[in-house]
């Protein structure tokens, strides 16, 4: 029964998503306004820039669900490069595996000359100098479009970047406590939880494993794994030390976290699985039906929209409970970045197209399809973010959510520290390896502060 | 049962005439010019794809090097650090289970299949090329639809299992990830040793055969004392090929598990791949090179017992 449901819901996703990605291109073909021409009203030095290119301009996005959001982008950066006459290629790149790529282009001196990557990667690379200062770009797009939101102007002007503004931001991902109300209700809850006391009573009350996993909380070596770092800060944990210097992972503290969290894994209120979970597997987890919760960015709405109305219509979105000392609901943003080795021409050339895709037909359109957050305060009218799915990433933008690595401090130590999954690989050595809350604190610690003291030196 | 020995007969004796018209074009030391000229392109490109990046992986393995940035010589400190790491000991333990448990599935399921197809039956051609296919599949899209298949909430094993009111977790626990991952493994690479063995088995002279049987050999027997002998430098290059192939291997760990749970099946190629997220170029490198020195035995073995088996 479940498979024939999901067979045909995946059938219907296909069929619907075939048509919705042929609307996209054709919206932003020549004639849309999606795509502003920059022929009359474009500035002269962009102009010169175009004529004195040479070679294939090349973007690499980063890949968002669904891929109607990916066609969206490809055709408009495509479009831009037509309207300047210059030949324009775009690579597509898993979010996943962005540092990996960059690190290969960056040793092989192939890099692109723009590119979208996320807050932590930048972080890194503008340490090492391998971003080129794109300030004027981010305060003429701010100026252009009401402003940016608090949480993103702090989080990009902030001084641990040196000084300078290396990214101009297109979106965020933001989490959004997906819950399925029809269980719920039965089980007497009418209100989304706001604590983690509260979501693990009504998790655990759910939860009837193997069947359904009252918690999809994804514990796996991906970015979503990477979320058990936010709730450990809101149960009053640090990575590090206010200058950012010595780990502090063996406290009182994350040992609660860890408590709390291993707790929901040993009763089955987590799927067993969870810890080699990849990036889609809550997504996945979710639409069969087979978890009460997730924490996801929205992606899941614009699934269940187009292949399972009836669920939809029983999920409910709120903000990220709050721990047992703070709320921790952090903005991880994507930016647009330019690479130190790109040409002073393709350089002008970016910081255009830059310009272009921060548009507000574009981003209308671009920001239904994608799962990001809005960073723009023009991107506040959009309808997506009046979907109920997508209105709290409004709120998260407005005001509640939090700089990256908050409370923590944002260095490149930290951002090290969560690209080696170090939360919850420290979970794991509880939950699969057996280690005592105790050793897995200390282990973790004592981990970290390699990590430290290599960016620290 | 004696064995037949097989002599080539001699090559006909070239005739006058013959030797008229064959004339060395040049001189030895021409000719040798000629030959280098004609090697030195392919023997460039080599250098460039193969040895370059060999030795310079080499050399960043002793280096503090990070991506896009300088380092400098810091001796075997990536590789200390490499051993003390927590998990170099899982990394370490899973490339002897992964290849040990994945070659002996290789071979008895390559050697048993291989056998079937060599015998005449209807449809022989279609079974061999449909033997191939998870070979020629694609690696990413063959372990994705492992990943998929192996979920532990929708995966369709657990659905068919599920029938029989069993749920396995495939990807949870250590024991349980690591027999995953050697399945996965198997699956996709078994095709190679079927090819390679029915490819072994059919240049083995039907002679023998006859000859074993008009001695009474059994079936066994002959498959024991005929068949095995036939193929045994075959098993031998299959076996090393697949081995550096599986220790290299990095779509079928990071597709299925990333190395989890927790450490559980880490190999190198995620250790190296995870170190380069953080750019560090230098201890990447450690963790590529670690095995190395296991090929160079693996190859040496293999040309020795190679050139063993042609003297």
């Amino acid at each position: 029964m479940l498979n024939k449901k999901r067979i045909l819901a995946t059938a219907t996703a296909v069929a619907l998503m075939v048509p919705l990605a042929a609307c996209s291109s054709g919206g932003l073909g020549s004639g849309s306004s999606a795509v502003p021409s920059v022929g009359d009203s474009a500035n002269p030095a962009v102009l010169k820039a175009a004529k004195d290119f040479k070679g294939t301009f090349t973007y690499w996005t980063g890949l968002t669900f669904p891929d109607a959001g990916n066609k969206i982008e490809e055709n408009a950066i495509a479009q831009w490069g037509k309207n300047l006459g210059i030949s324009v290629q775009v690579v597509a790149v898993n979010q996943n595996d962005t540092a990996q790529r960059v690190a290969a282009a960056l040793q092989s001196g192939s890099m692109p000359d723009a590119l979208t990557i996320g807050y932590d990667l930048a972080k890194v690379m503008a340490s090492k100098k391998q971003l080129a200062p794109v300030g004027d770009a981010f305060d003429s797009i701010g100026a252009a479009h009401d402003g940016w939101f608090d949480p993103i102007k702090k989080a990009t002007t902030d001084k641990s970047w040196g000084g300078s503004v290396y990214g101009v931001p297109l979106g965020f991902f933001g989490n959004v406590l997906f819950q399925r109300t029809d269980l719920l209700k039965k089980a007497g809850f009418t209100k989304a939880p706001t604590t983690w006391k509260e979501f693990t009573t009504q998790a655990t009350k759910i939860n009837s494993a193997p069947k359904l996993y009252g918690a999809g909380i994804s514990l796996g070596n991906v970015l979503d794994g990477n979320e058990q770092t936010a709730i450990m800060q809101s149960f009053g944990g640090r990575v590090a030390n206010n200058a950012g210097t010595k780990c502090t992972l063996d406290t009182p503290q994350v040992k609660n976290y860890l408590n709390w969290i291993t707790g929901l894994y040993k009763s089955q209120v987590i799927p067993p699985d969870s810890v080699t979970w990849n990036g889609a597997s809550d997504n996945n987890a979710y639409l069969a039906g087979q978890a009460g919760f997730i924490v996801n960015t929205g992606s899941v709405y614009l699934s269940m929209a187009a292949s399972d109305p009836q669920l939809e219509k029983n999920t409910a979105y709120s903000a990220l409970p709050s721990g047992p000392v703070m709320t921790v609901n952090p903005v991880d943003i994507r930016y647009r970045v330019i690479p130190s080795s790109t040409s002073s021409d393709a350089k002008i050339l970016a910081k255009n197209l830059f310009s272009v895709l921060a548009g507000d037909n574009y981003n209308t359109q671009y920001m239904a399809q994608a799962t990001y957050g809005p960073v723009l305060k023009s991107q506040a009218a959009y309808p997506i973010f009046k979907v109920p799915a997508y209105a709290p990433l409004l709120t998260i933008a407005k005001s509640g959510g939090t700089p990256p690595a908050y409370p923590d401090v944002s260095n490149t130590a930290y951002s090290a520290y969560q690209n080696n999954f170090s939360t919850p690989r420290m979970v794991q050595r509880v939950v699969t390896d057996g280690l005592s809350i105790d050793a897995a604190a200390a282990e973790a610690e004592a981990n970290c502060q390699k990590v430290y003291d290599q960016y620290n030196k | 049962m004696t064995q037949q020995r097989l002599v080539e007969p001699s090559p006909p004796a070239p005739t006058p005439t013959a030797l008229k018209r064959f004339r060395p074009p040049h001189k030895p030391g021409s000719r040798a010019r000629v030959g280098v000229t004609f090697v030195s392109p392919v023997v460039l490109i080599l250098l460039v794809l193969v040895a370059f990046p060999t030795v310079a992986s080499l050399w960043y393995s002793f280096t503090n090097l990070t991506v896009g940035g300088t380092g400098s010589f810091i001796g075997f400190a990536n590789y200390v650090a490499l051993f003390k790491s927590p998990s170099f000991a899982n990394a370490a333990a899973n490339i002897v289970l992964i290849i040990a448990a994945s070659l002996a599935a290789k071979f008895v399921l390559g050697l048993a299949l291989a056998s079937l197809l060599n015998r005449p039956m209807r449809g022989r051609k279609l079974w061999r090329a449909l033997v191939i296919l998870p070979w020629a599949m694609p690696p990413f899209v063959a372990f994705m639809a492992w990943r998929l298949m192996l979920d532990g909430q929708a995966g369709a094993l657990n659905q068919v299992l599920g029938w029989f009111g069993i749920h396995a977790n495939f990807l949870a626990t250590p024991g349980m990830a690591r027999f995953s991952v050697v399945m996965a493994t198997v699956w996709a690479g078994f095709p190679f040793w079927v090819i390679g063995f029915l490819a072994a088995m059919q240049t083995i002279p039907k002679e023998l055969y006859e000859a074993a049987e008009m001695d009474g050999a059994t079936s066994w027997q002959r498959f024991i004392n005929v068949t095995m002998p036939g193929i045994r430098s075959t098993v031998s290059v299959v076996a090393v090929l697949s081995a550096i192939w599986t220790t290299n291997d990095f779509v079928n760990v990071w597709l299925l598990t990333q190395g989890g749970p927790s450490s559980a099946t880490m190999t190198f190629p995620v250790l190296s791949y995870l170190d380069l997220t953080n750019f560090q170029l230098g201890s990447a490198s450690a963790a590529a090179m670690i095995t190395l020195p296991l090929f160079v035995v693996l190859v040496l073995w293999l040309s020795r017992s190679g050139g063993e088996e042609y003297k």
